[in-house]
């Protein structure tokens, strides 16, 4: 995917900031900490057919970590994930898709469109409903937050240096941040 | 266990006014012995809690503090030890579910550090206005109290007079740290309140390290989590200080519930009596007392202790314990921006509209002040925009959209001392067996006079002065969490509580420092006042104890 200067350069220069202020940065875009990964789970057959799923549901990176976290949830509710999964990968790959925007229109209501929207929304939120209770498996990481990292703080996450956000601009809604 | 005995001073809680107290007394070298209720925690193990709790959760300043069976602490809907442990009824009862935290350190633990003076006219509500009380004694005596409240807890604010809050209203001594920057959204909404509207939106005084190090703690780093709990310590809460304390000599004691005061035949206060998590009691004496459990557990300990002597409870020969509860109406309205304004870069609150507070028109109704908040909006903003069915692109631009141009205003209100807004206790017992307080609650026609004629409209020019896509609403009267009243101050023994220093009137060894004593609220969040108080207080207590010796 083509980036133009000017979102490159904003981007850039939150991280020198990051940097600056010591915060970690993770590869390819995903700021923050990253999860551990278990090597239990990434022997799971479903979790690399999840993880290839979530991939393309999800025009990000993703952490491995999460990932894992979320399928371990998803399987204890759902019995039917595994042919779930595969059966929304036979659609993708059937579209030749590469991001989500190829293949989600040809999903079809009820099941798998359901397991769908719950992935992404599991990747999004950092949890799979919106209950005060549900299990919190990221939160860094959850792209609500690396959505607008750019811009706005990770609450409990240092940003600047000192006083370093004085003056900033009040930048508009677009262009989106590449994560 | 060995207990203390026989300290010059035994404090009971361990929140900011208890340790600001404690200091100034070990400092004047006393003896000093802290009773908690709740246990000892790292920050480290608070911020786990916070970043553990899901999304749903998040805006919920209570729930990273999980309340122990033995010192509960409020936690609606929790199903926790404290889930109906404060029992509030009355026309405006829900406003009064106020959120607190009974753990070594207290509630400045998930305060948000604002800090703002009170004005002179403030202190004389009934001079001035026919409503209200007046303070026994005028601004000049509280302000050297505010300066070392500045510098003991670390406030930042303004240097430019013209950003000062009260304005016009000399300062003895500058603040200890300059004001803290703004996010692009509260520089956008500054300009536009001035432009729009003439109202000057202005830095909050905030217990908050701007721009350097300050009392062994660092410089605040812009992580926007102030509410529940900064994570590195950038905002003053009073467990910072619990090391030093103990350090100068104090002895603290954990897990300690106090449930009893106790008076000798002079009806000078002679002990407390606490139980432990094994529900084992335990007797500590000393020579002065200090209850600074915040406004809500210190008028329920001392009616608790009710004896022979004092049948309506200790201190209460003037049955105004418990009564006048006060704390900031506060008004909230979430808003839906046509234009990006981007809060969540800096502290949680960072400004405000504090001239409106102020004018003849508090004889009709209360003032208000009015804020816009800082918070990232993220959490706001999530489950709605996800729930929308969009996918790739689209949804990040949305998400990206609807986080920008969502924000919060709030309007908070002053409210007068009214006996019938009062504490009791309740039938309801806690799992040690002490009752549960129950308060009665109504913010009263002066306060709703504010919300249609002022406060209200204020807020929906705000609104529009902003840009707007609708009117917004609000649920209606919410806490501020400004414990206030339940122990009130004034010269005449007969109609309150404490005098100017916040000793009892009944037991001249007894002292209750902090937000029960205030006369008035005005608009501002008050704990700057209730510490102010403190160091007055301590400052008796000595002077009374070296002339006793
Ligand atoms: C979400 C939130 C945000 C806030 N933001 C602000 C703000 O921005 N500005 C502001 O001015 N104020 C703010 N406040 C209010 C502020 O937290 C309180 O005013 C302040 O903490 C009161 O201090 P205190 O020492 O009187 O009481 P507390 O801090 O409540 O401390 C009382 C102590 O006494 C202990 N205790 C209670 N009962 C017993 C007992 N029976 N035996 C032994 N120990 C006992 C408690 O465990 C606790 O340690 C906020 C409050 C909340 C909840
Ligand atoms: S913005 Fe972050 S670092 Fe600064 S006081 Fe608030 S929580 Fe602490």
């Amino acid at each position: 995917m083509s980036r133009n200067n000017n979102e490159r350069e904003l981007q850039s220069l939150s991280r020198r900031k990051l940097l600056k202020a010591g915060a970690a940065l993770g590869a390819g875009g995903l700021l923050g900490v990253q999860l551990p990964v278990s090597a239990a789970l990434a022997a799971e057959p479903g979790v690399a057919p999840f993880m290839e799923l979530s991939r393309l549901l999800v025009n990000h990176q993703l952490d491995e970590g999460v990932g894992q976290r979320m399928w371990q949830l998803l399987q204890q509710e759902n019995a039917q994930l595994d042919r779930q999964v595969s059966a929304v990968l036979e659609i993708a790959h059937a579209n030749n898709a590469k991001i989500v925007e190829d293949f989600f229109p040809a999903i079809p209501e009820g099941e798998l469109q359901d397991l769908a929207y719950q992935v992404i929304f599991g990747w999004y939120a950092g949890c799979l409903n919106t209950s005060k209770t549900a299990e919190s498996f990221a939160f860094a990481q959850a792209l609500t937050f690396q959505n607008t990292a750019d811009v706005i703080s990770i609450p409990s996450y240092g940003r600047t240096g000192p006083n370093e956000w004085a003056d900033r601009p009040n930048v508009p809604v677009l262009p989106l941040r590449d994560f | 266990m060995s207990l203390p005995s026989n300290s010059d001073v035994v404090i009971v809680g361990t929140g900011v006014v208890a340790a600001v107290v404690a200091e100034q007394l070990l400092d004047a070298g006393l003896s000093v012995v802290m009773l908690e209720a709740g246990p000892r925690v790292s920050r480290a193990e608070i911020v786990e809690n916070y970043r553990n709790l899901p999304l749903g959760n998040k805006g919920n300043a209570i729930a990273s503090y999980p309340s122990k069976p033995w010192a509960p602490h409020p936690e609606p809907n929790s199903g926790r030890p404290g889930d109906d442990y404060l029992q509030v009824s009355g026309p405006n009862g829900i406003g009064y579910l106020q959120s607190y935290v009974r753990y070594a350190g207290g509630s400045t633990w998930h305060w948000a550090g604002t800090s703002w003076r009170l004005t002179p006219e403030d202190m004389r509500l009934n001079s001035n206005f026919g409503v209200g009380r007046d303070w026994p004694f005028p601004y000049e005596e509280l302000e050297p109290y505010y300066v070392k409240t500045e510098y003991k807890l670390g406030i930042c604010g303004p240097s430019d007079e013209a950003e000062q809050w009260p304005q016009g209203v000399p300062r003895s001594a500058p603040y200890p740290m300059p004001e803290l920057p703004f996010s692009p959204g509260e520089n956008k909404f500054t300009d536009v309140v001035r432009d729009k509207l003439g109202l000057r939106n202005v830095h909050v005084a905030q217990a908050r390290n701007s721009g350097t190090a300050y009392d062994n703690r660092p410089a605040c780093c812009s992580s926007n989590n102030c509410v529940p709990v900064c994570p590195v310590g950038a905002k003053y809460d009073a467990a910072t200080a619990l090391g030093r304390l103990e350090a100068k000599g104090a002895k603290i004691l954990h897990n300690a519930v106090v449930y009893k005061v106790e008076t000798n035949a002079q009806n000078q206060v002679e002990a407390v009596n606490y139980l432990d998590p094994d529900k084992q009691s335990h007797r500590v004496t000393g020579k002065t007392f200090v209850l600074a459990c915040n406004g809500i557990e210190t008028p329920k300990l001392l009616l608790m202790s009710a004896d022979d002597r004092n049948p309506n409870g200790l201190a209460n020969s003037s049955d105004q314990v418990g009564r006048n509860m006060m704390d900031h109406p506060q008004l909230a309205y979430k808003i839906k921006l046509k234009e990006p304004y981007w809060t969540g870069v800096g502290p949680v609150v960072n400004s405000g509209i504090m001239e409106t507070s102020q004018g003849d028109y508090r004889a009709r109704h209360a003032a208000a002040y009015f804020r816009f908040n800082n918070f990232a909006q993220n959490r706001f903003v999530t489950f709605d925009t996800l729930q929308q069915g969009l996918v790739g692109k689209a949804l990040d631009e949305q998400l990206r959209h609807n986080t920008g141009t969502s924000g919060m205003i709030v309007a908070a209100h002053e409210i007068l001392p009214d006996p019938n807004n009062r504490l009791t206790l309740s039938d309801k017992k806690d799992w040690l067996g002490l009752p549960k307080p129950a308060v009665h609650y109504d913010v009263g026609d002066y306060v709703r006079r504010s919300a249609e004629e002022f406060s209200g409209p204020m807020i929906q020019r705000i609104a529009e002065a902003m840009g707007v896509l609708e009117a917004p609403k609000t649920v209606g009267f919410r806490p501020s969490k400004h414990i206030m009243g339940g122990t009130i101050m004034g010269t005449d023994s007969s109609n309150s509580v404490v005098d100017d220093v916040c000793r009892s009137h009944d037991h001249a060894n007894l002292f209750l420092p902090g937000g029960g004593a205030m006369p008035s609220t005005a608009t501002g969040n008050s704990t700057i006042t209730m510490v102010a108080l403190g160091f007055r207080a301590a400052e008796a207590i000595v002077q009374q104890m070296k002339a006793g010796a």
